[in-house]
């Protein structure tokens, strides 16, 4: 592989990857507080999309195209470079109009069947989408639209500034073939969080990001490098950050993806040589074309090591950055919260003056085991320890006698009796309880 | 798929789900932790009132809070002591609280506290005077709501 490819095949997956980890943890902070919508983990996602659209337009479906779309649209040579600008800039307006209205409706439908997500197999369902997906851009079967679909939406648009734009509101449908698996998956997972703002944001961001190099062609800034085999291997590479992403998607619901995620040296160490011998398989670099069926097959096993690799890595440093749960302290907007999006809720109940749950504080939260499986639960503090009206009547709520006092409620919003308990616990208590809740 | 790569997979899976296979076999271990008793591991004693009390005067009885084995009373923790009497006894103060305690131990967690409840007598004859104690005790592994009610016989004349 040319080191240009090796960059934008690393950078591809390195984007594409990480986009649903980050857009997880930015549905959870977005719905965590109106505020929370500028928070870091939303900047992340936010960045992280716009890469991931990026690494979208430089598929071998959009990339060749890039230069003969803006020409038709108007934006060619001798074009004065505010008129290539403007025209540009209508044609990504298109992309991203469609994009953010394919994003807020996804969401919706989330929000209607947010709770379904709960579902063990329908978080199954969904992670098989993405694998097929992920299946489809490593070259083992292409999805295309109808033909005739095709030829409708091709003759779409022309020059001029609605020309442009029209071409914008169709171009991210043309290019399925490239687009729909990283499309498809973005769409499903948005989907799941059912967050409508969200959804619209990270789909408008994608469209900027993919929109971009047809903007900087259209306005003469630069001059793309010449299409070629490397097109492939970036596909093959967005490929294996999707089956990463499958993986991301369905730990929830596999306890032995979450444990993968424990920080550890020699895990990590086991993961970065993983990937090293999923490349020497030819994960990226064996065209899927080539006849040899062995070679199809190794490229096959590599692509999977590389993405278990790649969603090893990536999870169990986003656990070792979290230190420590993520805890909120409105226990009833988080049980409602909680319930659109089908996460299970564990409650604290704690005081400042309670050496225990200190204890709980100091040992238990901060296990790496404990830290991994609380992603997946809405975690909620509540302090009791004014022992004030307002302390009394929560803990007549939930039948707290002592402290500390950890209550579960399953996602279907229901307290979940048995798993409660009462006293300091030391993690691997706290990890069965909490595995044992869903 | 040739012998080396193969070896190096199976080693490279071995090597990273290992962590995982040990940690759930040791949460599956796990069991749920029995909730402790901590209310037995206080005592809150009436001391008996030893002389009749002069009828129009006022009079302390005392009270004794004794934490056993590792239970201690947090300075921050809750504790409140409601008093109530039965005619002709009335309390001086219908609440007491742990800065009223005769050694009150600031900013510190004890294992026993004294208290001195007034109360006044204003006629002669047989009442009482009670008094009930709300408070979180805490051992290392948890802390316990407890309430318990004493009660003093007060003979008057």
């Amino acid at each position: 592989m040319s080191e240009p490819v090796t960059a934008a095949a690393t950078a591809a997956v390195a984007a594409a990857t990480a986009v649903a980890t980050a857009a997880a943890n930015a549905a959870a902070t977005a719905t965590a507080a109106p505020g929370g919508l500028l928070s870091g983990g939303l900047l992340w996602s936010v960045g992280i999309a716009f890469v991931g659209g990026l690494a979208t337009a430089i598929t071998p479906c959009v990339y060749p195209l890039i230069p003969i779309t803006v020409s038709l649209f108007g934006a060619k040579k001798g074009v004065p470079v505010s008129r290539g600008a403007a025209l540009s800039a209508l044609y990504v307006l298109g992309i991203a109009l469609t994009y953010t209205t394919l994003g807020v409706v996804a969401a919706s439908t989330g929000r209607i069947f947010g709770a379904v997500m709960a579902s063990p197999w329908v978080v199954g369902f969904v992670g098989l989408v993405f694998g097929g997906f992920s299946l489809s851009l490593l070259g083992v079967y292409e999805i295309q639209l109808p033909e005739g679909l095709r030829t409708r939406l091709n003759s779409v648009g022309g020059a001029g500034p609605l020309g442009a734009l029209a071409m914008g509101l169709v171009s991210g449908i043309i290019a399925a073939p490239c687009t729909g698996p990283i499309l498809g998956s973005i769409l499903t997972f948005i989907a799941g969080t059912g967050n409508l703002k969200l959804g619209g944001l990270l789909m408008l961001v994608f469209a900027l990001g993919m929109g971009l190099p047809f903007f900087l062609v259209g306005t003469a800034l630069v001059a793309l490098p010449k299409p070629g085999g490397w097109l492939e291997k970036v596909e093959s590479a967005l490929g294996i950050a999707l089956l990463g992403t499958a993986l991301y998607f369905v730990k929830n619901t596999v306890a032995v993806l979450r444990d993968l995620l424990v920080p550890s040296t020699w895990r990590l160490l086991g993961f970065v040589a993983l990937a090293g011998v999923g490349l020497s398989l030819g994960a990226i670099h064996v065209s899927y074309k080539a006849v040899d069926a062995r070679k199809k097959a190794l490229k096959l096993v590599g692509a999977c090591m590389v993405a278990l690799a790649g969603f090893g890595i990536f999870g169990s440093l986003q656990v070792a950055a979290a230190g420590g749960p993520d805890w909120r302290h409105d226990v009833d907007a988080a049980v409602a919260e909680a319930r659109t999006s089908a996460r299970p809720v564990l409650v604290d109940f704690w005081a400042n003056w309670c050496a225990a749950c200190n204890e709980l504080d100091d040992k238990t939260y901060p296990d790496a085991r404990v830290v991994a499986e609380s992603f997946r639960f809405t975690m909620v503090k509540i302090d009791a320890s004014e022992q004030d009206a307002e302390d009394r009547a929560l803990s007549a709520k939930y039948a707290v006698a002592g402290l500390p006092t950890v209550v579960f409620i399953d996602s279907k919003g229901n307290v979940v009796p048995a798993t409660r308990f009462t006293g300091w616990v030391d993690a691997e208590t706290m990890l069965a309880a909490m595995r044992s809740v869903h | 798929m040739r012998a080396p790569h193969l070896g190096a997979l199976v080693a490279l899976m071995t090597l990273a789900c290992a962590g995982a296979g040990a940690d759930r076999a040791h949460a599956a271990a796990a069991t749920a932790a029995p909730e402790p008793d901590v209310g037995s591991k206080v005592d809150v004693s009436a001391v008996p009132l030893e002389k009749p009390v002069p009828a129009g005067t006022t009079a302390a009885a005392h009270l004794v809070l004794l934490f056993k084995a590792d239970a201690t009373h947090h300075w921050g923790a809750p504790l409140k002591i409601l008093v109530n009497g039965s005619p002709p006894v009335t309390p001086a103060k219908k609440t007491l609280g742990r800065t009223d305690a005769v050694e009150p131990g600031r900013d510190k967690a004890v294992t026993r506290l004294e208290f001195d409840v007034p109360f006044a007598a204003s006629a002669t004859g047989d009442g009482t005077l009670s008094a009930l104690v709300s408070m979180f005790v805490c051992t290392e592994t948890v802390c316990d709501s407890v309430d318990r009610t004493v009660v003093w016989k007060v003979h008057a004349e």
